[in-house]
């Protein structure tokens, strides 16, 4: 019989990560309780957030916070950012079905999708989601506040920067760079690494790139 | 009613070869923005009246240059912006600020050139005009003076707005199946918004600013123009919704206005209360395509800003959305374009697109 967690456990968000994870909820709390605090995606996300932790005490939460990939993972990374400064710790959750190696380290505020399989060797920023099926080979990198979308590969070796975006059934051979504040936002395979903020995404017929530094 | 141009202005590839040398190749173009050329060796590209052309910052001093090698016309940059010597990829030759060889590799040993030869291997060199950060080229040998494209007031006010502009920047090309013309005057018709942005871009103007608004009966405008009365600024009040991040930068002015210049032949200017800048810029490519470029950044923050790309990204998405409500209309209209259709018959409100025709048929060297 799993023993319940010496703290209480709750799901923060909007949104279908959201959704997805409080649907599989009870099998994520190892014997004690997620409670469940949604979030409405109109307004100030994070002020919302505070006011719902109103009165917890924060040695006694355990809280992750569940926000899809919108302003390259900002969204989701203001809330994070804001509980921790209020003193409370970050969850990270896997699903039950997914397959972690031993040894591979990951950051808090992480999601692990259900039949994700994560390599030996791999490192995984905070507050980064893995979504459901994706796979991610040995000793790829990814940095933190990013987002990996169901049914997308890192290649071996990868290293994928803060903050960026690879979606549904993307593939990403191995031994690339794909830097900061990248999305890559067509199904398909990728050889060639990327610098910083470069944008490959169905809207654009030609990829979009940032230049310079503010 | 002032008649626009002939449906073959928009189509014929006669007319296209005559843009480019008469109005492409004569006038200042815009061709980036100097706040991405900051670095030494930092440089950008950029095809201008069909002219392959690298402007590149030499120890600070900003030079344009033709971007084909001496030797063997290899392009010198590939990059749209980057940070390299002026060197060929090719075979590795290098240039100076003068557009001279620096360093020719195997010289002695495989060229063999005379010292006449040798001195005349350079580039094209080609004037370059900066107004606040934004920087304009000229491709003529004897270029005409920019203050008469532009003028006094335009460039005082386009040096004070882009002198805003923060240095990073986010930039994209879209190829459309249109002239560049329709697009050029399809941003001086304002009285479009309400009809073909009416979910995204007509909720920011404020009531009466747009189709409400009504001009005057005028007689016919004058027959003669002045290059820089093709160039002019328009503010229209906004309903500017507030973002957290618009505290974090060095606003341009203090007013909700969408401040919308117009840079005769194809650049159009935007700042969106201050807040943020886009430049719309429509490059020929053939009769019916065009290159729409878009670049687009904030006013300077205060300090660093975390969230910059994922701001950038955010609203060049929404100004792409934009722009495809348009190229719906723009290519249709391009594709039912053919010689003997008949004429443009523009109304009192459209005196600005009749003067760019008038401009148009001045430049090709026409009659009225």
């Amino acid at each position: 019989m799993t023993q319940a967690p010496p703290f209480a456990m709750a799901l923060m968000g909007h949104g279908a990560l959201f959704d997805d994870i409080a649907a599989c909820a009870p099998a994520l709390a190892a014997g004690g309780t997620l409670r469940l605090m949604p979030l409405s995606p109109e307004g100030a996300v994070a002020d919302q957030a505070m006011a719902l932790l109103q009165g917890q005490d924060p040695e006694g939460l355990r809280i992750f916070t569940a926000i899809d990939e919108q302003a390259l993972n900002h969204e989701r990374l203001d809330v994070y950012a804001r509980l921790r400064l209020r003193g409370f710790r970050a969850l990270s959750l896997r699903h039950p079905s997914a397959t972690v190696a031993d040894g591979v380290r990951i950051g808090e505020n992480c999601w692990i999708g259900a039949r994700a399989v994560i390599a030996h060797g791999v490192q995984i920023g905070n507050n980064t989601v893995i979504g459901d099926a994706a796979r991610i080979e040995a000793g790829a990198r990814l940095g933190s506040n990013a987002w990996v979308g169901p049914g997308a590969s890192i290649g071996r070796g990868t290293a994928l920067g803060p903050h960026s975006v690879v979606a549904s059934d993307v593939h990403i051979a191995a031994g690339l760079q794909i830097g900061r504040h990248c999305v890559i936002g067509i199904a398909g395979a990728y050889t060639q690494s990327l610098p910083d903020g470069s944008f490959i995404d169905p809207l654009f017929p030609l990829p979009v790139r940032i230049y310079g530094a503010a | 009613m002032y008649p626009g141009l002939s449906q073959l202005d928009y189509i014929d590839d006669g007319v296209f070869a005559q843009e480019q040398s008469r109005i492409f190749r004569k006038l200042w173009i815009f061709a980036g923005l100097r706040t991405l050329l900051d670095k030494p060796d930092s440089f950008l590209t950029r095809q201008i009246g069909g002219v392959p052309v690298v402007v590149q910052n030499f120890d600070g001093a900003i030079k344009a240059f033709r971007n084909q090698c001496a030797h063997r016309q290899a392009p010198l940059q590939m990059e749209e912006y980057g940070c390299r010597r002026l060197v060929c990829r090719y075979h590795g030759w290098s240039y100076d600020n003068t557009g001279h060889v620096h360093g020719l590799p195997g010289e002695h040993r495989l060229y063999h050139y005379d010292d006449a030869r040798r001195g005349q291997l350079c580039l094209d060199e080609f004037a370059v005009h900066c107004i606040g950060n934004l920087l304009f080229v000229n491709l003529d040998a004897d270029p005409l003076p920019i203050e008469r494209q532009f003028g006094p007031a335009l460039r005082q006010s386009l040096a004070d707005s882009s002198g805003h502009l923060c240095g990073q920047a986010i930039h994209c090309a879209m190829p459309a199946a249109y002239n560049w013309k329709l697009n050029f005057e399809n941003v001086l018709d304002y009285n479009h918004v309400p009809f073909v942005h009416p979910q995204s871009f007509r909720p920011l103007m404020e009531k009466g600013a747009l189709h409400e608004l009504s001009v005057a009966s005028e007689a016919d405008p004058a027959q003669e123009f002045d290059l820089q009365d093709l160039s002019f600024l328009r503010e229209t009040p906004l309903k500017l919704p507030r973002s957290a991040w618009h505290g974090s930068v060095d606003r341009f002015g203090d007013k909700d206005v969408y401040y919308n210049y117009f840079l005769y032949p194809n650049t159009n200017f935007i700042s969106v209360g201050g807040y943020f800048f886009l430049i719309q810029q429509f490059d020929p490519v053939a009769p019916a395509r065009t290159d729409v470029r878009f670049t687009l950044a904030t006013a300077r923050p205060h300090q660093r800003m975390a969230a910059m790309p994922a701001i950038l990204w955010e609203h060049m998405k929404i100004e792409k959305r934009v722009l495809d409500e348009d190229r719906v209309i723009l290519e249709t209209l391009q594709r039912g374009l053919h010689a003997a259709g008949p004429v443009a018959r523009h109304g009192a409100y459209e005196v600005q697109l009749h003067r760019v025709a008038m401009a148009y048929r001045q430049l090709m060297g026409r009659s009225q």
